[in-house]
C-alpha cells in the first residue's frame, strides 16, 4: 500500500501525467477531421478511455486513457501528495491556495460536465412555451392525452436506442422492440412509380416514406436525424412496424387495449414549472447591410407556482437568468423577425471556475510576494 | 516525507475508486413525466412568409395529347398534374410545381432527381451538357433528361425523368415528367409543345385569361399615387397594372404583351449586384459573369435618390433591362423583361418610370 500511495502521489506520475494529456489534445484534435468535434468530444474527453476498433474487428481495443481518466487521475495525484507530504506552514500558504483552487477547478469542471444541461428554445411571437430542447439529443416517447388536466409523458432517451432492442418502458402496458435505428437519416415521400426500396414501415406515415440511412454528420453545424423502425409486442398491441424519425412534423397515434397514445422521436425536452412566452423580437442590422447589429426578445415570464408574471427583456450579453437557468439570445431563423431562437442553460456549477481562478490568482500573489519580499529583505541585509 | 498511515491510505484509494466507477457507470435512462396540456400556437405567420404559390398557383392549357389525362392535383406543393398511358399500359406522370424562386440551384436539383433513380451525382461542369434549352409559357427554360442504368424494379423498365424549368419573375416552375423509359422518351417531343404553350398563374384570378399578355387590356394605367407603402410614380400610357407576385411590389403589362415590368425591394444591396445579375443571367438563359466582366453590362444612371445602376442583358430576342435604385438602406429592383423591340421601344419610358419613384 505505501509503495502505491507513493507511486500516486510521486511528481514522476503528474508529468506522465500532463504528458498524455497533451497527446489526448493533439490526438483529440486531429481527430476532429472524422467524427466532427461534438463526437470528438465524447470519444476522447468524456471518457476513460479513447477506444480503437481495427477495421472489420469485432473488439474495441482502448489506445489512450480519456478526459475523464486523466483528470481524475491528475487530481488523485494532487491530493494524494498533499496526503503524503502535507505540513502546514505560513511559508507554504501560497502554495497551499494555488493548488486548493486546481482541485476546486477540476472538481468544478467535472460536476459542470456532469451537472450542465444546455438546451435551447424557439419562439415565435405570441408563442409560450415551458420547456427547452436538447439540439443533439432526442428521446422516443409517448403520451398519454387521457387525463384531462395533463399529459403523460414517457420518455425512452436516444442512448437506449439500439437496432433489434427490446424495451419494457414504465407505465406502457407494451413493449417497444427497436427493429432500426439509424443515428442519421433521411426521409423521401414515396412515389408509387419511382421507388425502388420497400416502404418505410407497415403502419402510419412510414406507408408514404422511404428511409435512407445517412453518414454521422460531423460537421459543426449540422446535426444527425435519427429514425428508427419500431414495432410493439404485448395484449392488444398493435401489429406491424412503425416509423419515428425526428424528420416527421407530426405524432402518430397508437391504440392498445382501446387506450391511445401519440409516439414520436423528438428533440429531447426539457420542461419548467414557469413559461416564457415571446412578445417582441428584434433583429436590427447595420443600415445599408445584412449584419446584425442586434438581437432582442421582449418576453413574458409567467410562474404559477409563485405567483410572478412580468416581462423581461433578453438581449445580447444580458440573459434572463431565473431559477438557476440562464437563457441568452443566441440566434433567429432567416427571412423570420418574428421568430427568436435562446439558448438555455443550466449549470449549477457555473460559479466555481470563478471562484477557482480567484484562489489561484490569490495563492501566486501570495506565493510570489513571499518570495519578494524574503529577497528584498536579503538584499538589504547584505 | 511523514510516515504513511496504512488504514487512512486505504480509505482514500477505496473512496477515489468508488468514484471513479460512479463517473464510469452514469447511463440515462427512462423518464415518466406529468405535463400540462399543450395549447395550440393559434398566431399565424406573417403574411410575408407564408409559402407563396402553392394554394392558389395553377396551370391552363388549350389541349393535351389523346393519350394524356388531366387529374385531380394531390400533392399540396403541385399546380398541376398529367397522368400519360402509353402502349401496352407503360404509365408516367407529369406534374407541375412551382417554388419561390431558384434559380442558380440547378446542381442541387439535377442531382436529387438523379439519385431518385440511382444515377451518380453530377458536376457543375458536366450539367452544362445536360441542359437543353427549351421555351415555357414564352419564357425560356431548360430540359433535364436521365435514365436509369438499370431498371429500379426487377422484372419492369429503366425509368426516365425528364425535367423542364423556368424562372420567370420570383417563381421557378418546375414540370417533372417520370416513368418508364421507352414511354417518357417518346413524350419529350409532346411535353415540349404542351410547354411552348401553356398558360402559368401563381395567384388565383376570377377569368382565366384576364391581365394574360395575349389578352387586351382590362383596365386602364393605375392612378399616380399607388397603394400605400408603394413608392409615388408615373405609369407611362399603355402599361397595364397586374396582380403582383409574391414578393413584388407591382407589376405592368406592356400594351400589346411585348414584355412585363416588374418592380421589387430588398433589404441592403438585395446580395450584390454580381450575384443578381448572374441570377438574371441565367433567367434568359446567359452564363455567369466574372466580376471583371460585370462593367460590360452596367452602368450608373442619376436618379432622385442618387446613382442607380442600369443592368443590360440579351438574348437572341430576348431583352432584360434591370435599374438597381438604393434608397433608405434598401435595394429597389426595376425589371423589364420581354422582346428585344419591344423593350428598346419602351426603354425610355421604363427609365422615366423608375426615375419618378419617391420613396
Amino acid at each position: 500500500m505505501r509503495h502505491a500511495l507513493k507511486f500516486i502521489s510521486s511528481l514522476r506520475l503528474t508529468v506522465a501525467l500532463l504528458s498524455l494529456s497533451l497527446v489526448l489534445v493533439f490526438a483529440g484534435t486531429i481527430a476532429q477531421v472524422e467524427y466532427g468535434l461534438w463526437d470528438t468530444q465524447v470519444r476522447f474527453f468524456r471518457s476513460l478511455f479513447v477506444y480503437w476498433k481495427p477495421a472489420g474487428g469485432e473488439f474495441a481495443i482502448p489506445v489512450l486513457p480519456g478526459g475523464y481518466l486523466l483528470g481524475w487521475a491528475l487530481l488523485v495525484n494532487l491530493l494524494a501528495a498533499h496526503y503524503v507530504r502535507f505540513k502546514f506552514a505560513w511559508s507554504k500558504l501560497g502554495i497551499f491556495l494555488t493548488h486548493f483552487g486546481l482541485i476546486f477547478l477540476l472538481l468544478g469542471q467535472f460536476f459542470t460536465e456532469q451537472m450542465q444541461v444546455e438546451s435551447s428554445m424557439r419562439l415565435e411571437e405570441g408563442q409560450s412555451k415551458n420547456y427547452s430542447e436538447a439540439g443533439r439529443s432526442t428521446e422516443l416517447v409517448f403520451i398519454d392525452h387521457s387525463n384531462s388536466e395533463f399529459d403523460e409523458v414517457v420518455a425512452i432517451p436516444q442512448s437506449q436506442l439500439a437496432s433489434g432492442r427490446e424495451l419494457a418502458p414504465p407505465k406502457l402496458p407494451f413493449q417497444v422492440k427497436i427493429e432500426e435505428f439509424h443515428l442519421n437519416s433521411r426521409l423521401r415521400q414515396r412515389a408509387p412509380m419511382m421507388s425502388t426500396n420497400p416502404p418505410a414501415a407497415t403502419q402510419g406515415i412510414g406507408v408514404q416514406a422511404e428511409l435512407i440511412p445517412a453518414a454521422r454528420a460531423t460537421a459543426m453545424d449540422a446535426i444527425n436525424v435519427p429514425s428508427a423502425i419500431i414495432s410493439f409486442k404485448g395484449d392488444g398491441a398493435p401489429t406491424g412496424t412503425w416509423l419515428v424519425s425526428l424528420n416527421l412534423d407530426q405524432p402518430q397515434t397508437i391504440t392498445v387495449g382501446g387506450k391511445s397514445w401519440d409516439t414520436a422521436l423528438r428533440f429531447t425536452r426539457h420542461y419548467t414549472p414557469y413559461s416564457i412566452g415571446l412578445l417582441d423580437f428584434r433583429h436590427d442590422k447595420y443600415m445599408g447591410t445584412e449584419k446584425a447589429k442586434n438581437f432582442s426578445s421582449q418576453v413574458r415570464l409567467t410562474n404559477p407556482t409563485t405567483g410572478e408574471d412580468r416581462e423581461t427583456l433578453i438581449k445580447m450579453n444580458q440573459p434572463l437568468r431565473y431559477a438557476g437557468t440562464t437563457y441568452f439570445q443566441a440566434s433567429f431563423e432567416p427571412g423570420r423577425d418574428d421568430i427568436t431562437i435562446l439558448q438555455v442553460v443550466r449549470n449549477p456549477a457555473w460559479l466555481t471556475p470563478y471562484i477557482s481562478v480567484i484562489v489561484i490568482g490569490l495563492g501566486l500573489i501570495v506565493q510570489f510576494s513571499m518570495h519578494l519580499f524574503k529577497f528584498v529583505n536579503r538584499r538589504k541585509s547584505s | 516525507m511523514n510516515p504513511i498511515n496504512s488504514s487512512r491510505a486505504r480509505l482514500l484509494v477505496t473512496t477515489i475508486g468508488l468514484v471513479m466507477v460512479a463517473v464510469g457507470c452514469s447511463d440515462e435512462s427512462v423518464r415518466v413525466y406529468q405535463v400540462p396540456k399543450e395549447q395550440a400556437h393559434a398566431q399565424q405567420p406573417p403574411a410575408a412568409t407564408e409559402r407563396p404559390n402553392a394554394p392558389t398557383a395553377h396551370v391552363h392549357w388549350d389541349s393535351l395529347p389523346a393519350n394524356w389525362k388531366d387529374r385531380p392535383v394531390t400533392g399540396k406543393m403541385r399546380a398541376a398534374e398529367i397522368g400519360i398511358t402509353g402502349s401496352g399500359g407503360q404509365e408516367a406522370e407529369l406534374v407541375a410545381i412551382p417554388l419561390p424562386e431558384l434559380a442558380g440551384k440547378e446542381l442541387e436539383f439535377v442531382n436529387m432527381w438523379r439519385e431518385q433513380i440511382n444515377l451518380t451525382p453530377t458536376t457543375t461542369a458536366a450539367i452544362a451538357e445536360l441542359r437543353e434549352p427549351l421555351t415555357i409559357a414564352g419564357n425560356p427554360g431548360q430540359l433535364f433528361d436521365m435514365v436509369s442504368d438499370k431498371p429500379l424494379t426487377e422484372g419492369q423498365p429503366k425509368q426516365r425523368i425528364l425535367v423542364a424549368m423556368a424562372t420567370i419573375e420570383a417563381t421557378t416552375w418546375f414540370f417533372k415528367l417520370t416513368g418508364a423509359d421507352e414511354l417518357v422518351a417518346q413524350e419529350k417531343s409532346n411535353l415540349k409543345g404542351f410547354l411552348a404553350k401553356v398558360e402559368l398563374h401563381t395567384a388565383a384570378h376570377d377569368d382565366p385569361h384576364a391581365g394574360l399578355a395575349s389578352a387586351p387590356p382590362t383596365q386602364s394605367a393605375p392612378p399616380a399615387a399607388p397603394a400605400p407603402g408603394l413608392p409615388k410614380w408615373t405609369v407611362p400610357a399603355g402599361w397595364t397594372a397586374a396582380t403582383p407576385g409574391p414578393m413584388l411590389l407591382a407589376s405592368f403589362d406592356l400594351a400589346g404583351g411585348g414584355g412585363k415590368v416588374t418592380v421589387s425591394s430588398l433589404g441592403g444591396d438585395g446580395g450584390g449586384l454580381l450575384m443578381n445579375v448572374n441570377r438574371w443571367r441565367g433567367q434568359i438563359g446567359l452564363s455567369p459573369l466574372t466580376g471583371d466582366q460585370l462593367s460590360g453590362v452596367t452602368k450608373e444612371i442619376d436618379v432622385a435618390s442618387g446613382k442607380a445602376t442600369l443592368v443590360d442583358l440579351s438574348n437572341n430576342d430576348r431583352r432584360m433591362l434591370i435599374l438597381v435604385v438604393p434608397h433608405q438602406g434598401q435595394s429597389g429592383f426595376y425589371k423589364f423583361l420581354g422582346d428585344a423591340s419591344a423593350v428598346g421601344k419602351e426603354m425610355d419610358a421604363f427609365l422615366q418610370f423608375a426615375k419618378s419613384a419617391q420613396y
